[in-house]
């Protein structure tokens, strides 16, 4: 694919993306993301475009709309059940360029008190204000493609009301694809208590109503943070402007078109090929001075180093831990800067002849690379850089991590009074249970994946669908 | 004749009539009289001959034959040939070749009355053979210049071209008779000549001759009401190679083309000087033409033409701006105009299946009653459809958008049965009906100006690579859109019930093979569109706009063009029949999963509805439950098939990739074949499939 090629999406395909982002962590991720876009895109904090901004070819129209006087609005919806984060891009440098009425903060200001439940709960009773905010983005949106969630599944708001949200916009918007950036919980060294609770009941709705979900590890990014960029205590505001990078480079082909990959249904179909598996991982290379200023280690930057790298386990913003049997089940490399179609063909070759990445047994060893426009704008030291978007079986070693510490937890029944306390747990724990089978089945599709036998293996159809029941 | 004859009757002193009465015949017959000298039966006066008198009297008898029957032929050709250059050839062979003959004959004559020692011996004897030696040689010429009057001719008499004819004498001028080679080279000069004066009439004035039109190299056909010229190889003598059979057909076209624009242009004085140059250039000419010369002069009216009028009329820049309307609506560079052909399709579809659903009983009628009106407004739709997304995106009005508009146009296509089942006809109909279900055609229809290098059959392969292009990106479409069928692609563990969302080995099954379907479009459109496609079009864009030499008139132009379009086809791996059908049946496997899946999901809505609804119920509508067990075996069946054409498809490429290397590539040799595109250009050719191949490693596929 010729990089530079410039070529306008479809008008009918559905393109624009509502981002919704909810609790502490998805506000935060979510404040970095606009202002990097902002800065892609040659917007300025109060929405204007700047003066140099003259380049054009980029789609701004995906996550902008433009108000009456052409200054330019993120379709963002900005969600917490508490003020503080909310408070902070209210002041912050870029406060102006966001439809002051998409911001919703919770009327007690309390939070979630890190609860699944009563964030969940609280959603619920709050939902018709946020989906007041929502249907005014879908309607003032031309061919809507779908919604971004951006949030973290550890705690109260982002896990429970995000879970909520999630759900219900299911409902409300079947046709539109829902694409969430979920943080999960380092589980060696988690603030929250009770986040095997939090995170397991969240996984349940993510596998259920998400069409892909980009798992981005807490624990990752902080081994990248120390590892790559040299810090030896990171902080979240450098582990979230880890995962903006990522966002950001995730949706350059959206932004800047080309001829594949240019809308989110383009993404997903390439690499989700049974819809149940849906849960993506990431790297990123280089990670650099302009964007986390202590690492100027990585300067040699070919197509075949950042293809290379991409493929590392440690540059993976997921921890798990791959066994013998694990495979990609599909790859998209978006590799953005001046990288030309021969040198990404002799990577390629590279990486198939030296069997550089195991593949399903059951389907093609789909590499896909989109090469995409870099924003003339930014400055970056690097010639070229390169985003992985994987789905990868081991990722189901995560899943399992957190399910060992949640039964851990559960098999003591400690802190589920809190849980009792609120509206999904009323009756009993169900929920609990509920979800923990559906992680179980999840993590069985994984492991399924990874055998020959995935596609016949499974049973009769008829038998399958009893022992689904069960 | 016959007076002089008589003439020497009278004034003979020959004593012996007989003699004198035989000379006289002798001499009538040999200038095409028929006399009783040759009559078939014996006159007395051959009975008092020896045998070897009678043997030298049948040889002049033969000549005065061959004379009398080359002298009708000529007049015959003369009178009533097709070919201009045909008949002046015969009109110089009565007028010129045999009357040197007949002043042979009168100077023998002569020779005779004056009783010239070197014919009459003595007593005024006036031996056989003195006569036969006098004719000596000519036997030969005029038997030659009969041949040459049936050259004209075919078996059966029917006239052969100007062109046939100029060859011939120019093969025949190298028999190493000195004297023949004379008559030869004069005969070639007036043929040529004639062929220039034709030539002429329309290089300087761009009109067909008016006698003789069939025996021209340019023909005009008309098709459709407009006329199209083209160049009529059978019509071409040797010294006009293809290149400058172009040229020719160039500058009376251009010509043709600029008339229309401007009805005075050729009375302008500048025009008239320039003509005055051409003609000088024509004239100095020297025969037997060499095809040198001839393309040099050629070339200079066709640069004069194009500097002088054409680089006003129809700068590169125009020319690029055309092409560029072609690369991206046709080639599909500009992405959301296929998108949104295929949206405003599907819609027609949709439209046109429901009202057959309302009137089930005469569907069939309704199938065979689709308009062109209704297909234009498929187009109407679409071009609706990319203003309202370009106005959300740009102020600028764009004027690309707006020429094509002009220009494009989308009908229903009648496909060209049996009669001349050319490649292009053959793939055209392969994919022209995937889009509303009956043959349609994206066409492009220029003004009369972009004629001067695109011609009707640049046109139709434009079609044809939109037809195939469009085929593949509307299956890329509708298989995607399954990522959006809420139903399918939901899991949803609900206890207690029988539906469960995805997990099951059928549906994994279909979700594959529709993932696998997808990443080989993804991977050949990509290859087609950002690697093909951009870097040919880059190629010639460059090569146009680099105009060092001042050499990029449209003729030119023309030419790169062509190579460029052949090239495309042969990367675009359009000349591999196996492969393009292989391709069409993976798209109709893939309609056919989609079309399962979507009353699927219908069926699964159903399901869930009533589950909703009536929780306590264990049974579940059988219907439904059948229905969907059903349209899950036949999912399967699709997904087998949609396999198998991946494979098939995969052993096509990998065939191909194998031929390539043995036999070098292929294309270049077809490009270098192309008659008569000497051009400068070199063509993007890329790595070939290689590269698509290393992507797309279908192993667990192929492996199956």
């Amino acid at each position: 694919m010729s990089p530079h090629q410039q070529i306008k999406a479809s008008p009918n395909c559905g393109r624009e993306i509502i981002t919704v982002q909810a609790g502490q962590c998805g506000n935060s991720i979510g404040s970095q993301f606009w202002q990097q876009l902002c800065q892609e895109h040659g917007i300025n904090q109060d929405g204007n475009l700047e003066e140099f901004a003259t380049e054009g070819g980029d789609r701004k129209d995906v996550f902008f709309y433009q108000s009456d006087d052409t200054r330019y609005i993120p379709r963002a919806v900005l969600i917490d059940l508490e003020p503080r984060v909310i408070q902070g891009i209210q002041s912050g440098p870029y406060k102006n360029i966001y439809n002051p009425e998409n911001f919703f903060v919770g009327k007690e200001g309390s939070g979630a008190g890190n609860n699944w439940g009563s964030g969940y709960a609280m959603g619920d009773s709050v939902q018709e204000e946020i989906f007041d905010i929502i249907d005014r983005e879908v309607d003032g949106s031309d061919s809507l493609e779908g919604f971004m969630l951006l949030h973290s599944i550890a705690g109260g708001t982002g896990s429970g009301l995000g879970s909520c949200l999630l759900e219900r916009m299911n409902d409300r918007y079947p046709k539109k694809l829902i694409q969430t950036y979920s943080v999960f919980p380092d589980t060696t060294a988690e603030d929250v208590v009770v986040y095997p609770y939090n995170s397991l009941l969240a996984m349940r709705k993510l596998t259920e109503h998400a069409d892909s979900v980009v798992v981005l590890d807490n624990g990752a990014l902080w081994r990248i943070a120390a590892d790559r960029l040299h810090l030896q205590t990171a902080s979240f505001a450098q582990t979230n402007q880890l995962v903006s990078t990522v966002m950001c480079a995730s949706t350059t082909t959206l932004r800047y078109p080309g001829y594949m990959h240019n809308d989110l249904v383009g993404i997903v179909a390439s690499l989700i090929p049974t819809p149940r598996c849906h849960f993506l991982m990431t790297s990123y290379t280089p990670f650099t001075g302009d964007r986390v200023e202590q690492a100027k280690t990585v300067r040699k930057t070919t197509v075949l180093d950042v293809m290379r790298r991409l493929l590392q386990p440690k540059n993976r913003m997921v921890s798990t831990v791959p066994s013998k049997s694990s495979c990609y089940i599909s790859i998209l490399n978006i590799i953005q800067g001046e990288a030309d179609p021969a040198e990404v063909h002799k990577s390629l070759l590279r990486i198939r002849e030296r069997s550089m990445a195991n593949f399903i047994p059951w389907g093609p060893a789909s590499i896909q690379v989109a090469l995409t426009k870099s924003s003339p704008y930014m400055q970056t030291s690097h010639r070229v850089s390169g985003l992985m978007l994987a789905n990868h079986t081991s990722i189901s070693t995560l899943f399992k991590r957190i399910m060992a510490q949640y039964d851990k937890m559960r098999k003591r029944n400690v802190f589920l009074n809190e849980y009792k306390k609120t509206a999904p747990f009323a009756d009993g724990f169900e929920e609990f249970d509920i979800a923990r089978d559906v992680v179980t089945d999840l993590i069985k599709e994984y492991e399924e994946a990874e055998t020959e036998n995935y596609l016949n293996a499974a049973t009769e159809p008829g038998a399958t669908e009893s022992s689904a029941t069960s | 004749m016959r007076q002089d004859l008589l003439i020497i009757f009278n004034v003979s002193s020959l004593e012996e009539v007989p003699q004198a009465i035989m000379i006289h015949e002798l001499l009538l017959a040999l200038s095409g009289h028929s006399s009783p000298l040759f009559s078939e039966s014996t006159t007395p006066l051959t009975s008092q001959l020896s045998s070897a008198e009678l043997a030298l009297l049948k040889q002049l008898g033969n000549l005065g034959h061959l004379h009398r029957d080359t002298r009708l032929l000529a007049a015959l050709i003369t009178e009533s040939h097709d070919s201009v250059i045909c008949r002046a050839v015969a009109a110089s062979i009565s007028n010129t070749q045999l009357s040197v003959f007949q002043q042979k004959i009168l100077s023998v004559e002569r020779s005779i009355l004056s009783k010239d020692s070197c014919i009459v011996g003595a007593y005024d004897i006036v031996p056989l053979s003195g006569i036969a030696k006098a004719f000596a040689g000519w036997s030969r010429r005029i038997a030659w210049l009969k041949e040459a009057c049936e050259q004209m001719r075919d078996e059966e008499g029917a006239p052969r071209s100007g062109a046939h004819m100029i060859d011939w004498l120019r093969a025949e001028s190298r028999t190493g008779f000195p004297d023949l080679e004379l008559v030869i080279l004069d005969l070639i000069d007036v043929a040529e000549k004639a062929w220039l004066r034709q030539l002429s009439i329309w290089m300087f004035y761009g009109r067909l001759p008016r006698i003789g039109s069939k025996d021209f190299l340019v023909q005009g056909e008309s098709e459709g009401g407009s006329e199209e010229l083209t160049v009529k190889p059978s019509c071409c003598p040797i010294f006009v190679t293809p290149a400058t059979a172009r040229s020719i057909l160039f500058i009376g076209r251009s010509l043709n083309s600029v008339k229309k624009l401007d009805s005075t242009f050729q009375l302008s004085s500048e025009r008239k000087s320039i003509l005055m140059e051409n003609m000088a250039s024509v004239s100095s000419l020297k025969h037997p033409i060499a095809s040198a010369s001839l393309l040099e002069a050629v070339g200079k009216i066709r640069r004069s033409l194009a500097q002088s009028i054409l680089q006003n009329l129809l700068p590169s820049i125009e020319v690029v701006k055309f092409l560029n309307i072609l690369q991206e609506f046709f080639l599909g560079t500009r992405g959301e105009f296929s998108v949104a052909l295929v949206d405003a399709a599907d819609l027609h579809l949709r439209e046109r299946h429901l009202s057959d659903q309302k009137s089930s009983n005469t569907s069939r009628l309704v199938d065979k009653l689709i308009k062109d009106s209704d297909i234009v407004t498929v187009l109407r739709k679409t071009w609706a459809a990319l203003t309202r997304f370009q106005n959300i995106n740009d102020d600028k009005v764009d004027g690309t958008l707006e020429f094509a508009r002009e220009v494009i146009q989308l009908h229903i296509r009648k496909r060209i049965k049996a009669q001349g089942e050319t490649g292009i006809e053959k793939l055209h109909a392969m994919f022209d009906d995937t889009l509303l279900a009956i043959p349609v055609a994206l066409t492009v229809q220029p003004s009369s100006m972009f004629s001067l290098f695109f011609t009707m059959e640049h046109s139709n392969i434009y079609s044809m690579i939109h037809a195939y292009l469009i085929s593949l990106r509307r299956t890329h479409i509708h298989l995607r859109e399954l990522w959006k069928l809420s139903v399918l692609r939901r899991y949803r563990f609900s206890p207690g019930t029988a539906i469960s969302g995805t997990k099951d080995s059928a549906n994994r099954v279909w979700w594959a093979a529709v993932f696998s379907a997808t990443f080989f479009i993804t991977e050949l459109c990509a290859y087609f569109q950002g690697e093909v496609i951009a870097e040919s079009w880059t190629a010639l864009q460059q090569w146009i706009s680099k105009d060092d030499d001042g050499e990029r008139d449209p003729e030119t132009i023309g030419a790169a063009h062509h190579v460029y379009l052949s090239m495309l086809r042969e990367s675009l791996l359009l000349n591999h029949f196996t492969f393009a059908e292989v391709l069409r049946q993976l798209m109709d496997n893939c309609n056919q999963i989609v079309a399962l899946a979507r009353r699927l999901e219908l069926v699964r809505q159903a399901l869930e509805a009533f589950h909703s609804k009536a929780e306590d119920t264990k049974e579940l509508p059988s219907h439904l439950v059948d229905e969907n067990r059903e349209i899950k075996q036949d999912l399967i069946l699709a997904s087998q098939a949609v396999n198998k054409s991946l494979k098939d498809l995969m052993v096509q490429l990998k065939d191909m990739d194998t031929t390539r290397t043995k036999l070098g590539f292929i294309a270049q040799e077809t490009v270098a074949s192309a008659p008569g595109f000497a051009t400068s250009f070199i063509p993007w050719k890329g790595s070939g499939i290689r590269s698509l191949l290393m992507k797309l490693d279908l192993q667990a596929i192929s492996n199956d």
